[in-house]
């Protein structure tokens, strides 16, 4: 019996039309997520821009300085006298308190997130990778201080040390470090199971090498995401703070202070409280959607520090 | 009678589980001649992964010793371990796991070279470009990080960056069983070359008979934390005398040598099982 | 026609991030009553793409199907509702890996109810009643027994049995088995193809099977297409495609594997 042959199937002469309509495009996952994420990074860029590009060229714009009083033109409405926010109860002009104000603002949050940062990613890296007591003490620090309400402890701390800014900034800073160092130890603990770090282990590669080499660089785009998302929470604490009379003394009118200076006069002179409020509530909304359209983006292929920038459409 | 590169006597490896402990290996004895290659057959919770990993000190055993070149390094400490670590390599199951992400590819064979010695970054990168040549990559993949790699590619990688400590052991542990199968062929052919080529002595752990007929020399076949059988591949493949090593053998289908065998066929399967190299010698 | 399935000029586009894949680019064939055909391919071949499209299994919002399949003359590919009729009770799957395909928080008797639920037997005794048939033509063990465990409490090999169940629970017509074994042990492995044998011996379902494993496709198949790049590239009968086949890449493929026997593997030209 001889056996039959098979056939032989040959690739089509020219190759078929594609079905794939603009209309499948445009409604395909991968579409919509992509477009997403480029909405939320342009429009965090832009509101982050518009609060931070004013307030970094303070001294460069034509603004009257922000403690010149003249009591003749108190209390006067946005848009009048050429006060595009209007002026406060000693006359000074808001627009200029706000813009020297947010300098301060910034600088400890920028600050504090960033020794937050440092601080939390290496005790989190720690207690991820080593375990055992360092472990239990970080976590235990961590959860403490989590439990602990937070504003009553920050106003115990500056209480305590007087309300400078290197003592605000170090504040928040250290209410900020147990999120970072929770993500950090989280992220640690699943890097530490790839067969990566064991092939450095066989290497003969020491646990700090490992650490340094391996496991921080491949975890440190995250974490950064999340100090940039707790950059806005730092400069509402600041605020907060400063509102409640501990924050930077005079000279320095940061913006919880304008707010607070205004707030006897929430209901006859509206805008004392309202636009500084509204500056850092774009700000803060402002970097929340970058933040979050910069972490829809480092889920897809590309993911090198510069290009989770990449806003154009590539066409391929 | 020179003493084999490789001896393992009564190796324990047991850890804590709810209601006791559990036994991974059970007093389990080996030896490897230089320049041979050993394979660890078994199916899933027989040991053999912990027996890789207690070759390669990732875990330290519970009892017994590992004689490595005469020295027992099953207990050793970290530290007196070190200079034994580029002694004993590993290539891992995961090619997509077992590269650092960020690293490119030049960089990952070049550790092992900085943790030799080798100070000059420039001498790294020439050593380790050559390493990533000899393994069958283009040079064009120097630069490259891992992800552009195809899963074959980046098992040469790795069997680079084991060969960059210029090892006299190498553990493979289940180095193909993740790859398509034209592409295993062309690792296990790299492997072949490259044990030809410098004499090194390969620990070849797998579950699939196939590959370890075509690569090693001698086996043993484990279950459940023992050795069941052992001895030359040939001889155990070709007539095995315990039930289970039959029983792997039969489950092995290999399509060339079902010739005479009618497409499901239910009785020739059974009968398979029950003399499992019969169609290999009934072949037309 | 007693074509079951009937497939012709079957594409699939998927959109992804990068642009447009075409992972499956025109494929055809059909299936008759009773008959074993299996795809093999290697990783990105697309031949679990084109399983999991005919079945209708493919995100919307990634894929885009294009091209014919019927069955039983009743087209599938772009007629939703008669999918659904089809799927569950005359075209079954049984997924790949076991230990993934079943819901961790509920008890194996509760998901092959959820099986027979959908094959129309109603009431709780009755259900049942068949939850043990079924798991008895498996011959799983005990099976009253294993009705109220978890399935991180039976093994890869007893779960893919109670999957295989599930698949016969409305006595289907074709089974559609995406890699059965691929993520079992090896002795594990020939008691499940022992047991689809038997199955289709005895209820003569036909099965559409996907694997890489030429030894797998050469057990259970009667015929056998080789796929590649998203394409067929030869097809015919088990004995004929695996002991005499005619194209290059169907021939590297079984160079490739390594044999038992101790036969020197040729040379595989890099």
């Amino acid at each position: 019996m001889s056996s039959p042959t098979t056939h032989v199937v040959e690739p089509p002469a020219k190759p078929r039309p594609s079905a794939v309509t603009e209309r499948d495009i445009a409604r395909a996952g991968a579409t919509r997520r992509r477009r997403d994420s480029r909405v939320k990074i342009w429009v965090g860029t832009i509101a982050v821009l518009v609060v931070i590009a004013p307030v970094a060229l303070a001294r460069v714009l034509p603004l009257p300085s922000p403690d010149a009083t003249n009591l003749a033109g108190r209390r006067l409405p946005p848009l009048t006298d050429g006060h595009l926010f209007g002026t406060d109860q000693l006359g000074r002009d808001l627009l200029a308190r706000v813009l020297y104000g947010g300098q301060v603002s910034l600088v400890i949050g920028v600050l504090a997130v960033l020794v937050s940062g440092l601080i939390g990613l290496v005790l989190g890296a720690l207690a991820g990778y080593r375990g055992g007591w360092i472990d239990t003490v970080v976590s235990r620090l961590l959860e403490a201080q989590l439990s602990l309400p937070l504003l009553m402890m920050l106003l115990l701390v500056v209480a305590l040390f007087g309300p400078s800014i290197p003592v605000i900034t170090f504040v928040i800073a250290i209410a900020q470090w147990p999120e970072i160092a929770r993500l950090t130890r989280s992220l640690t603990l699943v890097e530490r199971e790839k067969p990566y770090i064991a092939a450095a282990h066989v290497l003969g590669l020491g646990q700090t090498g490992i650490l340094v080499r391996h496991i921080v660089p491949n975890i440190v785009k995250q974490v950064s995401l999340v100090v940039l998302l707790l950059l806005a929470q730092a400069v509402l604490l600041e605020s907060a703070l400063s509102y409640l009379g501990a924050g930077p003394q005079r000279p320095f009118a940061t913006w919880g202070r304008i707010i607070s200076d205004g707030q006897d006069y929430v209901t006859t002179s509206w805008w004392l409280v309202t636009l500084p409020g509204l500056v850092i509530a774009v700000l803060v909304v402002g970097v929340n959607l970058l933040g979050d359209g910069l972490r829809d983006r480092a889920g897809g292929p590309k993911t090198g520090l510069l290009k989770l920038f990449s806003l154009r459409r590539k066409g391929k | 009678m020179t003493e084999p590169l490789l001896r393992i006597e009564d190796l324990v490896v047991e850890y804590p589980v709810a209601g006791g402990m559990f036994r991974a290996l059970n007093s389990v004895s080996l030896s490897v001649d230089k320049g041979t290659c050993l394979a660890v057959v078994g199916e899933s919770g027989c040991g053999k992964s912990t027996l890789a990993k207690s070759v390669v000190r990732l875990l330290r055993p519970s009892s017994g010793r590992i004689c490595f070149d005469g020295v027992d390094i099953a207990a050793l400490s970290e530290r007196k371990l070190r200079p034994y670590r580029s002694r004993i390599q590993m290539v891992f199951q995961d090619p997509y796991g077992s590269l650092d992400p960020h690293l490119s590819a030049v960089d990952i064979v070049a550790e092992p070279l900085r943790l030799r010695g080798i100070r000059s970054s420039r001498d790294r990168h020439t050593r380790a470009a050559a390493l990533i040549e000899r393994v069958g990559l283009p040079s064009t993949a120097l630069r490259r990080k891992p992800a552009e790699f195809s899963g074959g590619q980046r098992q040469r990688i790795g069997i680079a960056r084991a060969l960059a400590s210029e090892p006299e052991l190498l553990v493979c542990d289940e180095a193909t069983s993740a790859l398509d199968v034209s592409v295993q062929a062309q690792v296990l052919d790299l492997l072949r070359e490259i044990r030809s080529d410098t004499g090194l002595t390969y620990v070849f752990i797998s579950h699939n008979l196939g590959v370890v007929r075509e690569i090693s020399d001698t086996i043993v076949v484990m279950k459940s934390g023992d050795i069941v059988e052992s001895g030359s591949t040939a001889d155990v493949l070709a007539r095995p005398a315990q039930p289970y090593t039959k029983a792997l053998r039969a489950a092995a289908l290999d399509p060339t040598a079902m010739t005479g065998i009618k497409p499901r066929d239910v009785v020739s399967r059974l009968s398979l099982t029950r003399n499992p190299t019969a169609t290999a010698q009934g072949a037309a | 026609m007693d074509n079951l399935l009937r497939v012709d000029e079957l594409q699939i586009e998927l959109i992804t991030t990068r642009g447009v894949v075409r992972a499956v680019d025109g494929v055809s064939f059909c299936i008759n009553a009773g008959e074993t055909v299996t795809i093999i391919g290697e990783s990105g071949s697309g031949k679990s793409t084109t399983a999991m499209g005919i079945l209708g299994l493919l995100p919307a919002d990634l894929a885009v199907l294009s091209g014919h399949a019927s069955f039983k003359d009743c087209d599938i590919l772009a007629n939703a509702s008669a999918l659904e009729k089809v799927r569950g009770r005359h075209i079954a799957l049984i997924p790949q890996d076991p230990m993934t395909a079943l819901s961790p928080v509920h008890t194996i008797g509760s998901q092959l109810r959820d099986a027979i639920r959908h094959s129309g037997v109603t009431g709780r005794s009755a259900q049942r009643t068949r939850a043990v048939e079924l798991l008895d033509q498996v011959h799983i063990p005990r099976p009253t027994d294993q009705l109220s465990k978890y399935p991180h409490q039976l093994s890869g090999g007893m779960l893919q049995r109670v999957l295989i169940a599930a698949a016969l629970a409305a006595g289907p017509e074709l089974i559609v088995a995406d890699e059965p074994t691929s993520a079992l042990d090896v002795t594990v492995q020939a008691s499940i193809l022992d047991l689809l044998l038997e199955l289709q011996e005895r209820t003569g379902v036909a099965m559409l099977l996907i694997t890489h494993d030429l030894g797998v496709a050469r057990l259970m198949s009667d015929r056998i297409f080789v796929m590649k790049e998203g394409r067929f590239v030869e097809g015919g009968s088990a004995e004929a495609l695996l002991g005499n086949p005619q194209s290059a890449y169907t021939k590297r493929l079984l160079d490739a594997v390594p044999r038992l026997d101790g036969h020197p593997g040729m040379e595989v030209p890099a």
